[in-house]
């Protein structure tokens, strides 16, 4: 087991290494550059001749690739080129909370709700509660968070008059943002659930279990579920991730200040920093979280062979 | 003969059988036309379509995709209005028998900028799917059949493509090749092919110890020729399934670049930017918003329920 995790981490910590080699030099690839005079016309050409200068932006890119190194190695992620007051660091010191306490929330009610309406439906295969269940998981599934998000927005100010565009610090504040968030996690999960369940339902143990007298509750929660849960611990680690590192489009819209926007906006701004600043954040986590949700299968399923 | 003492008894009882006349005997059942052979032998693809066609959801899906593409391909060919252009004395107007899905904030017809829409979202699904395919099937199938290192490399690849933020490289290769359908289109093909060259390998790798394999390499065949000839075909089942997911997934991500503003640009119209830009006025002409949406909606929910019917009509074992 832990010499698994550890040849697991290895594995992410060169997985990491590569990720921002390539996302280093792709960056620098891309046309125009932060101080480049063609778009900020505003500012002399001299001045940002001196901006680039100071940043070490005019000297060779290999030099500039282990350079970043240095300081990422000191855990520096270089200071933002937008707001040449802060530290990436700070930036996502900031912000990140935000959007993983709005995504935290979001991926437990995901499984909340998802997990019991899965089981219900298997239970209840082809009568209404299963009808209504996966009408509900289809239209999860076929209707973008985007569109959900926009809908809810014009529903609840548009229809009903209320002021939700402002992000205060109430708890009800979150009640939108985590509706959209964990809308399609939810459909998904129930799906997932349902699935899995009606198959370990037909198993043998399961007839063996009620066999000996087992109640119906017990068979469900102790024998079936065990089994019927594992594609939903596959599918958590990629859903936490991309929960809880925000999404652009439902901060924007309910106005939450998290990380989410600089996922767009470091790149239009060319502000390097960021942008290699968001792509370790991001990619850490991943792996982070890959490596979590791979040890509570092998936790939940002793099948699952963790050293091969 | 006393070994065969015991049964001397019952072989009159069965020489009297054959005596009777045949009129006494009543045919149970249908006069062996149970033991005939009725149906034709049908083939595999006979059978799937046989169940997808017993599909209702899935069926009513596909008539809705195809019914918009005719639609998209011929009513701007014949339609007075055009997707661009500037009408002030019709802008903002709702529904109507004129325009049946009212105007926009320049007079222009939304029916027909919805249509053109669908020409861009047929159109990016349709590619990205077909590419995703090719490169899923050749990538999956390299790395499942050729195994050991080879698979290690190609595999760790994947894991690096998917610990990068899709939002940010998508943005950074727009930028890169500008705002238009072809760098759309690249841009979603950047790693949605992962999902189908990790079932392709699957598959490979689960059939190729199969005998016919075996059989195959021992008649001389190729690592080509078994690959294409024997394994992908094979595994072609999960395989479409795969692909028919991907081509939502590449609208939906289409129409979601268009609303960020990073997608098709004015005044081509794409789903994701007709919605995008009646968010502003959605209180006071919400028609605006929810016809592209509908139309949103409505395709994901075809292909889903096609790509489900599919599922159930390829692999019975994931029936449920």
């Amino acid at each position: 087991m832990l010499r698994y995790i550890l040849k697991r981490l290895m594995a992410g910590v060169l997985t990491i290494v590569i990720l921002i080699t390539v996302a280093f030099f792709m960056m620098h690839a891309m046309p125009g550059s932060p101080f480049s005079p063609a778009e900020q016309k505003n500012v002399p050409p001299e001045i940002l001749e001196r901006l680039a200068e100071s940043y070490g932006l005019n000297r060779p890119i290999l030099e500039q690739y282990l350079e970043y190194w240095k300081s990422l190695l000191n855990g520096e992620l270089g200071i933002s080129f937008k707001k040449p007051d802060t530290s990436v660091n700070s930036i996502i010191a900031t912000h990140f909370p935000v959007s993983a306490q709005v995504g935290g929330i979001a991926v437990i009610f995901s499984l909340m709700v998802g997990i019991p309406l899965g089981i219900v439906s298997a239970m209840h295969r082809g009568k209404a509660a299963d009808f209504a269940t996966m009408a509900f998981a289809t239209i999860g599934i076929s209707v973008p968070t985007y569109v959900f998000s926009v809908l809810l927005l014009w529903f609840f100010a548009g229809v009903c008059h209320l002021s939700i565009t402002v992000w205060w610090d109430q708890w009800y504040n979150y009640l939108l943002p985590v509706a959209c968030l964990s809308f399609n996690p939810i459909a998904y999960i129930a799906r997932q659930t349902r699935s899995s369940m009606l198959e370990a339902l037909e198993a043998d143990y399961i007839r063996t279990a009620r066999a000996k007298g087992v109640s119906e509750l017990m068979v469900v929660a102790k024998h079936a579920l065990k089994n019927a849960i594992t594609p939903v611990v596959t599918y958590l680690g990629p859903l936490v991730a991309g929960l809880l590192t925000g999404s652009f489009v439902v901060e924007r819209f309910f106005s939450v200040p998290g990380i989410g926007r600089y996922f767009v906006t470091s790149v239009s701004d060319r502000d390097y920093t960021m942008i290699m600043g968001i792509v370790i954040f991001f990619g850490v986590f991943v792996v982070i979280c890959n490596l979590i949700s791979d040890i509570l299968l092998a936790v939940i399923d002793p099948r699952v062979k963790l050293s091969k | 003969m006393t070994a065969i003492e015991p049964n001397a008894r019952a072989l009159p009882e069965q020489c009297a059988y054959s005596d009777l006349p045949s009129e006494l005997f009543v045919m149970d059942g249908n006069g062996g036309e149970d033991e005939q052979i009725v149906r034709p032998s049908t083939t595999y693809w006979h059978d799937v379509w046989q169940a997808f066609r017993r599909d209702p959801l899935a069926m009513g899906g596909a008539i809705f995709i195809v019914l918009m593409g005719l639609c998209a391909i011929f009513i701007p060919m014949v339609s007075p209005y055009s997707y661009d252009g500037f009408f002030p004395l019709i802008r903002n107007q709702g529904p109507s028998w004129e325009h049946l899905c009212g105007t926009d904030q320049m007079g222009r017809d939304i029916m027909i900028r919805i249509l053109y829409g669908a020409r861009i979202s047929l159109t990016v699904g349709i590619v990205a799917a077909v590419i995703n395919f090719f490169i899923g099937v050749i990538y999956g199938g390299i790395s499942g059949y050729v195994g050991g290192m080879v698979d290690m490399v190609l595999m760790r690849i994947v894991d690096i493509l998917t610990s990068l933020p899709s939002l940010l490289y998508i943005v950074l290769i727009m930028l890169v090749l500008g705002s238009n359908v072809g760098s759309v289109i690249l841009a979603l093909c950047f790693t949605s092919w992962i999902g189908t060259a990790r079932v392709v390998r699957s598959e490979v790798m689960r059939l190729k110890h199969s005998e016919y394999v075996l059989a195959s390499r021992l008649s001389g065949a190729t690592t080509r020729h078994i690959l294409f000839h024997h394994l992908i075909p094979n595994a072609m089942g999960p395989i479409i399934v795969s692909t028919a997911f991907l081509i939502p997934n590449a609208i939906f991500s289409e129409a979601f670049l268009s609303f960020l503003g990073i997608g098709i640009q004015a005044p081509m119209a794409s789903w994701g930017a007709l919605a995008n830009e009646a968010i502003p006025i959605m209180m006071t002409s919400p028609h605006q918003l929810l016809f592209p949406v509908a139309a949103i909606c409505l395709t994901m929910f075809s292909f889903n329920f096609i790509g489900d019917g599919l599922r159930d009509a390829l692999d019975p074992r994931m029936k449920h």
